[in-house]
């Protein structure tokens, strides 16, 4: 009865449009302004979103799903005809087709995310204009997930290798890198306040990445014979502007508050140096190490994407609030330069927990890095020659990267903030290494600001990290368990080369005798004088 | 005993054992109340179970809220009372109280880690925990936010107790 009488009431106030126009129907929506409960969110956060605030596309969700389902369409449809007649699967440099089996299975646990951060906004913001923005997201993301797991599912099809493509989600579970993923995508999106979740997402990894990220790789892609990636990527990436644009929003939202800039500089320099930390390496990597034929260096693109773009024209228009580009800029600017290669080095010393075929830098992309990055041959070069004359493909030769830097002095730990593992003494990247002991237990930091993050919310840092979660496990055990295998049973998915003889068999990896240690509890630590 | 694999280890059995000899709900809350102050959160008195703690809490939160549903079921009890039988709107109101006159970001986590342990279901139920742990989390973020950038990192370690370490 009390719900007849509102509803009478609302369309009194607001009479049925004359028309099914979808303007005018959003628009009349739009007019039914919700009386919040004493105006609270769901979710805790610091600021205080504007019932006021307006919102770009002024289209319903039902009209958006149309116009989404044309780009469906168009996406599918381009993959399972015109796609599959060209053999598009098997026109792909294996090199490439390893490195998507990756980069597929990661974003989609960004979308997956970005599902729930755009679902915890919705839950937040006050304005149903707002909200309505953030819902179309919602449906967004939902398509994301499934077109990045159709990457995968489609390579698994149509690629000549497909296995990773066919488990990457079972894989990715002994996956050093993954961990990186989970704090930035799986954390980053929907954790701790809504709004710095928004910039975290919205304001830094799309606004700010997903130029450099999905521009670069679906050009990086098509040169390298992959056109099933740039087919999805570049549908995705239209639905990303709007979510900049839910971005913009969600920062003008609140900048009518005086109590905002207590706040935004911290969360926006905490989102930037979180999202950067991953991706910057990462993306780095997929690109130049995942690549047979180069295209511009991933410096190049991060400094005209993010350093000129995000942080000087996007950040610029925020500067009228007093808005400043994040402390931590500079250290992520040297990042670009080395922290794929710092990266790439730790990823092909532990290849067997990768899940992905990899093979060294050969002489033609060695000359490429050594021309686009000076100093590059003798950092990081002379350790892969050393490497493959070691034995570093022969599956006889029990070589493990992983060993050879240890043997060395050059130990292996995981950055208790980024989830992310480094190597101080060989880092050439940002790398300031610090240990530390807190309430009975040993952290690891490879910089400042991710110290610093973890000092003022050590909550959010609870996470296992690889040594501690698998401590103990012999390496060919763990492979196995992971569901690393082929179908014969033995054979490694992954591989430390490309070829389809002299492959890895779990035996092979049992010579090399190495049982997980966890650093922090091995070596001798001693309180710094 | 199962052998060491993804989903089973020999700490998870002696748990398991352990928390099926439950058999009432004060026995429940005890033994929830106990692991929490031990095994959860920055400030737990052992890191011993880091790598099973989310389980056995798990486990052992479904078996209270087992035989508090078995031994409870009104509405009321279950939607408007703590599991020991106290209104859980006034146990939510004295948290919130608690924090009205802290201005200190330490002192503020410490209250909000607390209320975690003590109030997470089944010891208090959702409808009452979700919407004190808004207020009382919003506060210590705006606290922790105003001097994020700005406490030096040597402050900030020597106000947690942080020993800095390096390999001998």
């Amino acid at each position: 009865m009390g719900n007849n009488t509102a509803v009478k009431q609302a369309l009194k106030a607001n009479p049925v449009p004359s028309s099914v126009d979808p303007q005018e129907v959003h628009k009349w929506l739009q007019d039914f302004t919700w009386d919040f409960k004493s105006k609270t969110a769901k979710y805790p956060t610091k600021y205080d979103m504007d019932v006021n605030t307006r919102e770009q596309f002024k289209l319903t969700a039902k009209e958006y799903a149309r116009m989404e389902s044309s780009k469906e369409e168009r996406q599918y449809g381009t993959l399972l005809d015109g796609l599959d007649r060209l053999d598009a699967g098997n026109k792909v440099h294996p090199k490439w087709g390893e490195v998507m089996k990756l980069v597929a299975n990661f974003l989609e646990t960004g979308e997956y995310g970005a599902i729930s951060g755009s679902a915890l906004l919705w839950d937040t913001a006050q304005s149903p204009e707002q909200r309505n923005g953030y819902l179309a997201q919602v449906i967004d993301e939902i398509r994301h997930v499934n077109q990045t797991a159709y990457v995968n599912y489609y390579y698994g099809k149509h690629y000549y290798d497909p296995a990773g493509h066919t488990n990457m989600r079972q894989l990715r579970a002994i996956n050093p890198l993954y961990p990186g993923v989970k704090r930035a995508f799986g954390e980053g999106f929907l954790a701790g306040d809504a709004v710095e979740s928004s910039i975290n997402l919205q304001l830094v990894a799309e606004a700010c990445f997903t130029n450099p990220l999905i521009v670069s790789l679906t050009e990086w892609a098509a040169a390298n014979g992959d056109e099933i990636t740039p087919t999805v990527f570049l549908s995705i990436e239209t639905d990303e502007l709007r979510h900049m644009a839910n971005g913009y929003q969600t920062i003008v939202s609140i900048m009518n508050n005086p109590e905002t800039m207590k706040y935004l500089q911290t969360d926006l320099d905490n989102a930037f140096w979180t999202q950067h930390k991953f991706l910057t390496p990462f993306v780095g990597v997929a690109l130049e190490y995942g690549s047979k034929y180069k295209v511009e260096p991933w410096v190049k693109s991060w400094n005209r994407w993010v350093y000129e773009d995000w942080a000087g024209i996007w950040l610029g228009r925020l500067q009228q609030f007093g808005v400043k580009s994040p402390k931590c800029l500079p250290d992520a600017k040297k990042d670009a330069v080395w922290a794929h290669h710092d990266l790439a080095l730790l990823a092909l010393a532990l290849w067997p927990l990768t899940g992905i075929r990899m093979e060294l830098p050969d002489q033609q992309a060695m000359e490429w890095f050594e021309a686009n990055y000076p100093g590059w041959y003798n950092h990081y070069g002379k350790i892969y020659d050393e490497w493959r004359a070691a034995g570093f493909e022969d599956p006889k030769s029990g070589f493990c990267g992983a060993l050879w830097l240890m043997e060395r002095g050059h130990g292996i730990f995981v950055d208790h903030a980024s989830g992310l593992p480094f190597c101080p003494s060989l880092a050439k990247s940002s790398v300031n290494a610090r240990f530390a002991e807190y309430n009975g237990k040993r952290y690891s930091f490879s910089e400042p600001h991710g110290e610093r993050q973890w000092l003022l919310e050590p909550e959010r840092y609870e996470f296992q990290n690889f040594f501690e979660q698998f401590e103990g496990w012999e390496l060919s055990d763990l492979v196995k368990a992971a569901g690393g295998v082929r179908s014969d049973g033995k054979t490694l998915m992954a591989q430390p080369h490309l070829r389809d003889t002299d492959m890895w068999t779990l035996d092979d990896l049992k010579r090399i005798n190495l049982t997980i240690p966890d650093p922090m509890k091995i070596l001798n630590w001693q309180p710094i004088q | 005993m199962s052998k060491l694999t993804w989903y089973s280890s020999p700490v998870r059995d002696e748990w398991a054992e352990k928390i099926n000899a439950i058999k009432t709900v004060s026995e429940g809350i005890a033994m929830l109340a106990d692991f929490r102050k031990n095994h959860t959160g920055p400030d737990r008195t052992t890191y011993e179970l880091k790598k099973e703690y989310n389980w056995i809490e798990a486990r052992i939160e479904m078996r209270l809220n087992q035989l508090h549903a078995e031994a409870t079921l009104s509405d009321d009890d279950l939607l408007n009372k703590t599991i020991d039988g106290r209104c859980a709107k006034e146990v939510a109101a004295e948290w919130m109280k608690k924090a009205e006159d802290i201005d200190c970001h330490y002192e503020m986590e410490k209250l909000c880690v607390a209320f975690r342990k003590a109030c997470k279901p089944p010891m208090m139920s959702v409808n009452f925990l979700a919407p004190a742990e808004r207020v009382l989390v919003a506060k210590l973020m705006k606290l922790r936010a105003a001097v994020f950038l700005t406490k030096s990192i040597d402050e900030l370690r020597t106000a947690r107790g942080v020993t800095m370490i390096s390999v001998q």
